[in-house]
Formats: structure tokens, sequence, C-alpha cells
């Protein structure tokens, strides 16, 4: 298994002390070297805007770009990019208002603010997903807990063609069918597959107990890319006849705001789609009566949400549960727990990955971090790891992100770690920009990208993908140094039954191996024309 | 009195650099995509910035340059400039550029434009204010039941707490009282950690506005007085400064 762990703060600001908490994370699927994340980072100058964190090597190297509209850091954040269109979208709650806003940029790493396409107030949590349809529109969903929606506040904002101006197609659409306690739980997580079935998570509060609340578990689907004029009703729960499936009914959760260690916790959820079989999804949420029994509890359905499993797995106690599946149906399942191993709390940073519904799995350990928020200025104290994390999958490889304690100290992360901004692992001291200074510690945001060996691959069956890399890529004149192809691709059940006839299934990996250096080449030239267009952003 | 041209470009710089100019065409680090107005900054002096980018002094940077054919390699140069990307280097976006001349005055007056900014921006919260008096704080506790359940259950939620301050002196508007019961947002989630708290004993000068309309989602705000910026609350050391303040026309 290939995993890498990049400590993001750029080398520039190995002098910077903040609490960069609550990441996430896109990674372009029509140019995967194209990454964009966030966290609560503020923009070191005050200008007025907020950075998100750029990378066009596919992770290896981050910077700032400072983009946002609305403060110097926005308040909570995620993003996506357009499956084809490299168009970047971010859901944020701009600083002071706290305003709902939803933003576009096409060139997500030039400079110049992304565009507003939304803007609502009382609106919470804006968690981001987007698709690029057939024509080429993009679809975006944002799940969002809208106050304006009392008392079944549940919401997905939903656009069939995102652009400006205002409010770029978008139409409030209220999931919650079912009276609530006043309100839904703040997370609503949408989930998308390409033949336009849209996910939909949350959790229903229905009613207080003692220091907790009382609240089912609830998935909405919608046939149509929530087109029609009847939304998220797909899918009925013959308990009740009521659209929205309850995986699970009346389980407690602790108040918001209840402390794991130094984390707050009480909305933990996330959904993903397989993306070969929409039938098959995903779900995870913590549930508990104390944080001391926190419990992230990940099932799944085989037939669209009418029926779900038993627990997959129970992580206690344990908070930031994030869900992908990659193009072969593997589902990684990301989460954070907290242990003491009699030296103090510390936060376990996991990823698992299973390709047999975690009959069995890989657990791929990325960080194990103090939870200590340091001595320095302490932003959020109460939410040092965020109230989510984030992680994707592209092609074979799962991308994320997390929060920790940015010690240097090499025995914190069993996969190793590279730090761009200045540390001694061998004193475990940050240093400033001259090398020579100390910096206290405090939370930055770590990318990783985990991806299965080439024999771990083959010895999955399967083969058929051409990939084309390309190094030395220059917009004035594009030079291709290396070409490599790779020829594996399980996704084609043909050309797995085809495995052990050696002519056909040489004629079949070429065969498909031209096919798909054609559609890369063809994309290729899309996203050097996209580049070099920047007809919508305000570049300076 | 800054210089107008200083002052000018301070209102919408928060960098300012005495250095060298490079060429134009070259970068400090990666650009993507490539842009054809970048070229390097050599910086022997930071005159304005965050701690972070002190460090910046005797180093290249890359900048975005409003004119690139206005830019002559080797000349020396003062850049204000604004963010734009931060990497391996630090790339800012040019506001305007002036001739080096003598360092020492340049520093004097660069630093009273940015002096003059920060009393502006404090004059805009004075003059928003209803009332600013200046006092001791003698007891802080939640606000009652009904105010607190009247909000939406969020991580954003503001957690209002009362702060009763014993008045020493009435600076802007009236108040009769000899102490007078403000609000503050309790709580250190992001959308609300700038916001001042207070604590029993602290003294200082707060610039109260009245049933503030422009913190936060309309439900979550309340009647009553109350100092949200990060500049709405001075210590003592700051009083006649702002009683200056408050006398200028």
């Amino acid at each position: 298994m290939f995993v890498k762990v990049v400590n993001m703060i750029p080398h520039s600001l190995s002098g910077e002390d903040n609490m960069d908490s609550e990441p996430s994370i896109t990674v372009n699927p029509a140019n995967p070297l194209h990454m964009a994340a966030t966290a609560f980072t503020p923009d070191p100058m005050s200008s007025g805007n907020g950075p998100i964190y750029v990378s066009t090597d596919g992770g290896n190297t981050w910077r700032l770009n400072v983009v946002l509209p609305g403060g110097n850091l926005t308040n909570d954040i995620t993003v996506r990019f357009g499956t084809k269109s490299n168009v970047l979208y971010a859901g944020i709650l701009r600083a002071f208002t706290i305003d709902l806003n939803i933003l576009r940029k096409t060139n997500f790493s030039s400079p110049g603010l992304m565009t507003l396409l939304l803007n609502k107030t009382q609106d919470d949590q804006p968690y981001i997903e987007a698709a690029t349809d057939h024509p080429g529109d993009d679809r975006v969903y944002m799940g969002e807990n809208d106050f304006n929606h009392l008392p079944q506040s549940a919401t997905v904002d939903a656009s069939l063609d995102a652009v400006p101006p205002p409010p770029g197609g978008f139409t409030s659409v209220p999931v919650e069918p079912r009276a609530t306690l006043g309100q839904d739980g703040p997370s609503v997580r949408p989930a998308i597959h390409h033949t336009g079935i849209i996910y939909a998570a949350y959790f229903g509060w229905r009613s207080f107990g003692v220091g907790t609340v009382t609240s089912d578990v609830v998935v909405a689907r919608d046939d149509h890319w929530a087109a029609g004029p009847i939304r998220f009703q797909d899918l009925v729960d013959p308990g009740d006849s009521l659209p929205g499936m309850r995986v699970v009914k009346g389980v407690s959760i602790p108040a918001l705001g209840t402390l794991l260690g130094k984390q707050r916790i009480g909305s933990s959820l996330t959904l993903a789609v397989d993306p070969r079989r929409s039938e098959v999804v995903y779900l995870a949420w913590a549930d508990g009566t104390s944080a001391a029994d926190y419990t992230i509890h990940l099932r799944r359905s085989t037939d669209s949400g009418q029926t779900w499993s038993a627990d997959l797995r129970a992580v206690v106690p344990a908070t930031n549960p994030q869900l992908a599946i990659n193009e072969f149906g593997e589902v990684g399942f990301f989460y954070q727990k907290l242990h003491n191993p009699g030296s103090g709390n510390r936060w376990q940073t996991h990823v698992e990955i299973s390709d047999n519904a975690f009959s069995t799995h890989h657990d791929i350990l990325l960080a194990d971090l103090p939870d200590d928020n340091g001595t320095g200025p302490t932003l959020n104290p109460s939410n040092p790891l965020g109230d989510y994390a984030g992680l994707v999958a592209v092609g074979d490889n799962f991308y994320g992100v997390f929060c920790g304690n940015n010690t240097p100290d090499l025995a914190n992360f069993p996969h190793g770690v590279v730090y761009q901004r200045n540390a001694n692992f061998s004193t475990h001291q940050l240093l400033d920009l001259s090398g020579i200074n100390p910096v206290i510690a405090s939370y930055d945001p770590f990318f990783f990208h985990i991806r299965r060996h080439e024999k771990e691959r083959k010895d999955l069956g399967g083969f058929g993908v051409a990939r084309l890399e390309i190094e030395g890529l220059k917009y004035e004149k594009l030079e291709i140094k290396a070409l490599k192809l790779d020829f594996e691709d399980p996704r084609s059940e043909r050309r797995r039954r085809s495995h052990g006839h050696a002519k056909d299934h040489h004629e079949e990996k070429h065969g498909g191996v031209l096919r798909q250096l054609g559609e890369e080449i063809e994309e290729l030239g899309r996203r050097l024309a996209s580049a070099s267009r920047d007809d919508e952003d305000n570049c300076h | 009195m800054p210089d107008k041209m200083i002052a000018e470009y301070a209102r919408k710089s928060q960098f300012v650099a005495a250095g060298v100019l490079g060429s134009i065409g070259a970068t400090t680090m990666p650009i993507e995509p490539a842009v054809s107005n970048a070229g390097i900054f050599k910086v022997e002096e930071v005159l304005h910035g965050p701690k972070e980018l002190r460090g910046f002094n005797g180093r290249e940077i890359t900048v975005l340059f409003n004119d690139p054919a206005s830019v002559r390699a080797g000349e020396s140069s003062v850049l204000f400039a604004t963010s734009w990307q931060y990497g391996q280097s630090l790339a800012v976006l040019e506001v305007g550029r002036m001739d080096d001349k003598e360092r020492v005055t340049m520093r004097k007056e660069i630093d009273a434009a940015y002096e003059a900014l920060a009393d502006e921006r404090l004059a805009q919260r004075i003059a928003l204010a209803q009332l600013v008096i200046v006092g001791k704080v003698t007891k802080t506790n939640p606000t009652p039941e009904d105010i607190r359940k009247r909000m939406p259950i969020s991580e954003h939620a503001p957690d209002w707490w009362e702060a009763v301050i014993a008045r020493k002196s009435v600076e802007k508007g009236r108040h009769e009282g000899a102490t007078i019961t403000i609000l503050f947002p309790n709580s250190v989630d992001v959308a609300w950690s700038q916001s001042p708290k207070f604590k029993p004993g602290q003294e200082g000068v707060w610039i109260l506005q009245r049933d503030q309309q422009e913190r936060g989602w309309p439900i979550m705000r309340v009647p009553g007085f109350t100092a949200l910026d990060a500049l709405d609350f001075q210590p003592p050391s700051q009083i006649a400064h702002i009683r200056s303040l408050i006398k200028r026309p």
C-alpha cells in the first residue's frame, strides 16, 4: 500500500501558530494532480479575504491562494470540483454575518475571488457535492441545516447548472418530512451517483434527553438529479410511508458541544455511493449517551437504501467519520479515535479500506497525535480537529485531509510525513522561516494519499486501464517528457472474464489501451483550453 | 500627516517592502497557470506586514505587477502589495510602487499611514456606537434560559452571557446608572472567537452598540448593548486616545 502524508502549511508560513482546524478536500477528477483543500486558516495579511489550499502536483506540495470573499477566514467551508468541468465550488459560512454562500471559480489556482452563486442567512454547516452531467453542466448539491425551514431544517440546495448570476439556479429542498424537536441535526450529507441518483443523509432530531438528543438517522433519495417538482421522495420508509428511510430510530446522541478529549462532538455523519453500482451505499454516523461511548457505526445497503446491514464496523470512542468508494468498489472508511496509552489523550487517525464489505479490511494508521492544543492562540479550543475531516476517491486512489497537533515527531506518523514548513524532527521543534527561531506547536491540516501498489492491484485480478502521466507540463507549450502506460482495469466484467485466455486478453488489452489513451489526450486538451481561458474569474 | 500616495496605497495594502525589482517572467515559486505579468522582487526590508512575513527580509518574492512594462530590473522600489499566494515562497499582488527615497523618512510616513488607518477603523466603530463607557466588570453570568433557548442549536450559537460593568465615565451617549449590563458571546467557536470575552475585574473602554444588526444570523441576535468587534473593547491605556477620536470632527 502506498501511503503519503504531508503537512500542508507552506514553507513561507513556517512561523504560523494558528489552529488550522476543520478541513475539507477535493481532487479534480478531470486532472487528479489538481486539488483544493480548506481549513480555518486565516489570510496572514488580513486582506479581508480568505485562503484555500491548492496543489497542482498531486498533493506533494501545497500553497495558499487567497480567493474566498467575506473575511480573513471563513467559518465552515467545504469544496468540490465538478467531475469534468475543472470548476471549483465552495460552500462557506462567511465571517461576521455567518451568511451561507455558494461560490465557484473556473481556475482554482489563479488570482481573483470566487464568484458568488448564492447568499443565504440562518443556514448552517454547508456540505457541497458536484457532478458534471453529459451536456457539461455542473450539478451542485449542498447539504445544510437551514433554520429558515424550522422545525424541519434538514435541507439540500440543488442546482442543475450552477452558473452566475445568483441564485445560480439553486432551489432549496427541505428533505425532512417528520416532526422534530424544533430542528434537525447540523450534518446533512449528499452523495451523487453519476447516473443522476442523489442520496442525502441527515439526523432527524426527535426529542431532548438528559445531555443528549434522541435522533433518527435518515437516508433520502432522488432518482432524477433532484430535477422534478417532487424531490428526494424516491425512497419511502414502509414504517410510516414517509420519504426517507430511517436507518436507525431513536438513538441517543450527546448534546452538541459535548467534549471527547478536547474535541466537541454531537453531529458525525457521512455517506458514499459506489460509482459502479448506484444501489450500493455506505453510511456511517456516531451516537452514544456520552463522550466515552460515542460510537461510529458503519452500515451498507445494496438495494438503494431500502434495507441496511447490521454494523460492519463499530469504533468507540471516535469522531469525524468519512467515507469514499473508489472505481474498484473499494471502500475507504476514515475516523479519528481517542485513546490514552497512559501518557495522556491522543488522537489516532485511521483509514480502513475494504473490498469485501468489511469482512476484512486494511487498517492504515496515518497519525497518532497528542490531544494537545499547544500554548499559542486558540482560535477553536473546543474544535481543534473540526466537526468533520475529508476523504475522497478518484480512480483507484483515496485522498484525504485531517487536522492534528503539528509537533514534528516521526513516531507520531507510522507511514512517515513530509513537512513543508521548517521543523526539526530530532528536537521535535517547529522553526520559523529563518530556520532558527522556535515556533510553538498548534494544529495543522495534513494531506494524505493512499493507493494500492501495482502488485496488490494485480492481485485483485484486474487489468486494462491506460493512464497517461505527464511530467513537465507547461501551458505555453505542451511537453511530454515521459509517457507511462498502465494496462490494468478490473472495471470491465468482460475483460475480467477473459483473464487467462492469452490471445483474447492481448487483443482486448491493446484495444482498451488505445481507446483510453485517446480519451485521456482529449481530456488533456480540454484541460489546457480551460486553463488558458479566464473569462469568468476576476483576474488581476 | 502621511504622504497622500502612501496613504492611498496603504488603504489597499497589507504588505510593504523596500527592495530591488527583478526580471519579469521569472517567479520564486511555481505559478500555475503561468501569468505574463509576474516578476521577482528582492526584499531588503519588510516595512509593514504580519509577523509571519518579517522573515522575508533578504529574500526574493514573486509579484504580479499591474504594469510589467514599467518594471526596470535593478531599480530600487518600495512595493505596496496585498495577498495572493503563500507557498515555498511568497507571491503578492502589486497595489502600487514608489521610488525608494530616504528610507528613514519613508518608514515614518508608512507607519503614520497605517496608524491613521487604524484610527479610522476605531473611529468608525465609535461612530456606530450609541454608548462608550469606561468601567470595570463586576460580574458575569449566563443569560436567562428564555433567551438561551430561543437560539437554534448550532455549533455557532453565541452562548450569550451578561457582564455587569461598574461605570467610571461615559464618553459617548447617555447612561444614568452606576452600572450597565451588556451582553457578550461566551462561545469560543470560530464564528465568535474574535469577539471580546469578559471576566470580573476587567477594566477598560467599551464601545457599545444597542440592538446590533451586524453580527450573526438574525435569529441569534438579542436586544441590548454589545461589543462584538475586536476593536469594541480597548484597554485603559487607550482612554485618552479614544477621547480624542470622539472629539474629532
